[in-house]
């Protein structure tokens, strides 16, 4: 045992353990959105025009380069030098320079998904309309003589399928692992994203 | 061995009360503005140990924003001097780090804080987010002291 | 202490010409605990009291205006906003809106207004900043911490609209950068009246009651309106005491949406921050009601700039901010002349510091001046005959420097 671990393990109270585990803390190099970052390069998109070398407010001096420098494999962002304005970005005329998250749109809300789904057979079903009474969250309704279920306010109770008369008109169909994973894990990436950021 | 743990001893606690000093050579103000923003509720470096002094005599760090202007070109290593001696120098924003936009032709400042006295970090961006600069004062700093007495030695050091 | 002034140590009060002894001088800066920025104050004190002050600057200058000489616009609107990075909105908008005025056609209207949002939101924040740095330096802990998180919070208004915390880079010749939706206009208004406007009211209460800011606050630094005229105070300094000048009743957008200044007659530092207080809850208004006249539309039009030479005014949060400028066609800098509110809001420091019963007063008197010594350094002389710089700060030697240039 290292003489710090000696002295963690005296200190191991919560507040100090907070602090001491603070240097480690990997809670701050999440960005926020829309915040403008370093532009990022694409040199496979990259025509080598020279627009964006052109636009850049910080020029050259003695012994430093611009922030921005064109060289003959294409343009090489010094980041010590760059003050993150985007005009780059805006002149580029094949889009190959993007700046952080600036001209990006709103991410869409991820909502965790659902691990079933309630599935309604249009031809063994009669319309008779008692799963739309039994309903505890009104999420299924006959329209045109077929039972319709609105997936949104479903909470997969199976009311509906004991009170269907007709054997297999209503089924519970799981939903593909695969599908399942992936979905949790957007989820998981944006929660953790919004937590880093505020 | 007892020379060994106290080192270690005086590293940690060193590692663990930080002072720092921001000296503005000629900025335009915003990453001042930003390092104010670290020492209020939201960031709050305060909680890792680092406190604002801004009286170079008493601190640890210095941290330097904007480009160095005609006037503090001598004046900074004054000031660099009276830093005593386990002491680090962060460089705040692009002007600190290079001279940024200011250091073109026509300005009239030399180029970064590196030019002048040693820098220890550098945080590019014009301004940084106070996230940045919170990631980097918490990840070099402590480190930093607690090793300074193993890799500087005390008294001969920079 | 005044009785054991060292015999010689006179100082010469340069307006009356009378001799008055002094026992110390105080250095303040350009490095000091209580100055953000590098600036050099100097004061002669007798006892406790101040007899003296002069203000030297010129730690900050950078050479702007030269490096801006031969930009095109588009480079030269990024300088601009780095004169000084706490109103860096309104030097944008002022050098946008010179360029504007010698070119073709009109910006777009909902450009318009939104860049007059943008710049109600940085006027909020500077403020707030302004009344923090005071009640630093009155060393009244808390109420600069809350201060400082009212700010967060109208900042994160800012960043959703524009995507950066301080110098944005929002405006362009024709409008503003990019446009921005319905939600993120009310949802910003939403922080602002649930979060912002509580919080500064609670604090403008507290001020003016508070027993010991009163103390500190009451009759320190009073600024006649014969000093104003004097020294050509600006901005809230100025309507503190009772001047109603604000370059908003000219400008555009702000007519419509019914606005008048705001002024109280003290002139002393309570009033200054009062009035920073109410500009603040006056600033959430008019946000509320251009949002509301908000015209729909692009928000970026092509314009072609003719050039010419051309003066331009914007109400920086700090008080009237001129940009002087000559543009070539086709939109590049020819030569560019700033002036900005600071100078003569800081210099009026020479004359109410002196006859401040302590130095702790005279400095938070300066404190409550608003100083932004990144915006000062506006000017530089050159001796050619020692070919070395002297630099500004002494404003009597560069005032003989200029006429024996002219003259
Ligand atoms: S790096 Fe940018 S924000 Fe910081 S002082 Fe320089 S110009 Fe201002």
């Amino acid at each position: 045992m290292s003489f710090q671990d000696f002295l963690n393990h005296i200190l191991s109270r919560e507040g100090v353990r907070r602090l001491l585990d603070a240097h480690s803390s990997k809670k701050y190099t999440v960005k926020p959105r829309r915040f403008r970052n370093f532009p990022t390069i694409d040199l496979e998109k990259c025509v080598v025009c020279g627009a964006c070398a052109d636009a850049c407010p910080v020029g050259p001096s003695d012994g430093k380069p611009p922030a921005l420098e064109m060289t003959d494999k294409g343009p090489v962002l010094h980041e010590d030098r760059c003050i993150r304005c985007g005009l780059c970005a805006e002149v580029c005329p094949v889009s190959a320079i993007q700046v952080g998250t600036l001209h990006e749109e709103r991410e869409e809300v991820v909502k965790p998904p659902k691990p079933a789904e309630i599935a309604v057979d249009p031809d063994l079903c009669i319309g008779c309309g008692r799963c739309e009474r039994v309903c505890p969250s009104d999420a299924i309704h006959v329209i045109d003589g077929t039972a319709e279920v609105d997936r949104e306010s479903c909470v997969l109770c199976e009311a509906c399928i004991d009170a269907c008369p007709v054997a297999g008109a209503i089924k519970l169909l799981p939903m593909d692992v695969e599908e399942l994973r992936r979905c949790w894990t957007k989820i998981v990436d944006t929660k953790r994203r919004e937590v880093g950021s505020r | 061995m007892v020379c060994c743990l106290l080192k270690k001893l005086k590293g940690l606690i060193r590692s663990r009360s930080i002072h720092v000093s921001v000296v503005n050579t000629g900025g335009c103000n915003g990453c001042d503005i930003e390092i104010l923003a670290c020492f209020t509720y939201r960031y709050d470096l305060e909680q890792y140990g680092i406190y604002y002094h801004n009286n170079p005599r008493k601190t640890d760090v210095l941290i330097v924003t904007g480009p160095v202007t005609e006037q503090w070109k001598d004046k900074l290593p004054k000031l660099y001097d009276k830093v005593p001696e386990p002491k680090a120098v962060v460089a705040v924003g692009s002007c600190a780090c290079s001279g940024g936009i200011f250091n073109q032709d026509g300005g009239r400042v030399g180029g970064g804080a590196a030019e002048f006295i040693p820098v220890d970090a550098e945080v590019p961006g014009c301004p940084p987010r106070p996230d940045e600069i919170v990631k980097a004062v918490v990840e070099v700093l402590p480190t930093f002291f607690r090793r300074w007495e193993f890799e500087r030695g005390g008294g001969d050091g920079r | 202490m005044a009785d054991k002034a060292p015999r010689g140590v006179t100082v010469i009060d340069l307006d009356t010409g009378e001799e008055k002894p002094i026992s110390h001088h105080v250095p303040v800066g350009p490095h000091h605990p209580i100055l953000k920025e590098p600036l050099r104050i100097k004061l002669a004190i007798r006892g406790e009291e101040v007899v003296d002050c002069k203000v030297e600057m010129g730690y900050c200058h950078r050479g702007i205006e030269k490096i801006m000489e031969g930009m095109p616009w588009q480079k030269a609107a990024f300088l601009a906003e780095r004169v000084c990075g706490i109103c860096s909105h309104a030097h944008n908008m002022c050098f946008i809106g010179a360029v504007e005025s010698v070119s073709e056609g009109e910006p777009a209207r909902r450009g318009l207004f939104l860049r007059y949002i943008v710049q109600e939101l940085d006027r909020i924040q500077s403020h707030l900043i302004a009344n923090a740095a005071y009640f630093y330096s009155i060393e009244h802990e808390t109420m600069f911490v809350w201060n400082m998180n009212t700010r967060e919070r109208v900042l994160d208004c800012i960043e959703k609209i524009t995507g950066n915390r301080i110098l944005t880079g929002w405006n362009v010749v024709g409008g503003v950068r990019l446009d921005v939706d319905e939600d993120t206009l009310n949802e910003v208004i939403e922080v602002l009246e649930e979060k912002v406007v509580p919080d500064v009211e609670t604090y403008r209460k507290i001020a003016s009651n508070d027993p010991f800011i009163k103390m500190r606050s009451r009759g320190v630094g009073v600024i006649t309106e014969d000093m104003i005229r004097r020294y050509r105070v600006v901005g809230p300094q100025a309507r503190a005491s009772g001047v109603a000048q604000d370059i908003r009743t000219i400008e555009p957008v702000y007519p419509e949406v019914g606005f008048r200044p705001i002024t109280r007659d003290h002139g002393d530092n309570l009033d200054r921050i009062l009035v920073r207080y109410d500009e603040v809850l006056q600033s959430v208004e008019l946000i509320e009601r251009m949002v509301e006249e908000l015209p729909r539309g692009d928000h970026r039009v092509e314009m072609k700039v003719e050039g010419g030479h051309v003066v331009n005014r914007t109400e920086a949060p700090r008080g009237e901010l001129v940009y002087d400028m000559e543009i070539s066609r086709g939109g590049v800098v020819k030569k560019a002349t700033i002036r900005t509110p600071s100078v003569p809001n800081i210099r009026v420091l020479e004359a109410i510091a002196p006859g401040a019963p302590s130095v702790a007063d005279a400095v938070a008197a300066y404190a409550s001046l608003d100083p932004c010594v990144a915006c000062n350094e506006r000017f530089i002389v050159i001796d050619r005959d020692k070919d070395e710089i002297v630099f500004s700060g002494k404003a009597r030697e560069v005032l003989r420097a200029c006429r024996s240039k002219t003259s």
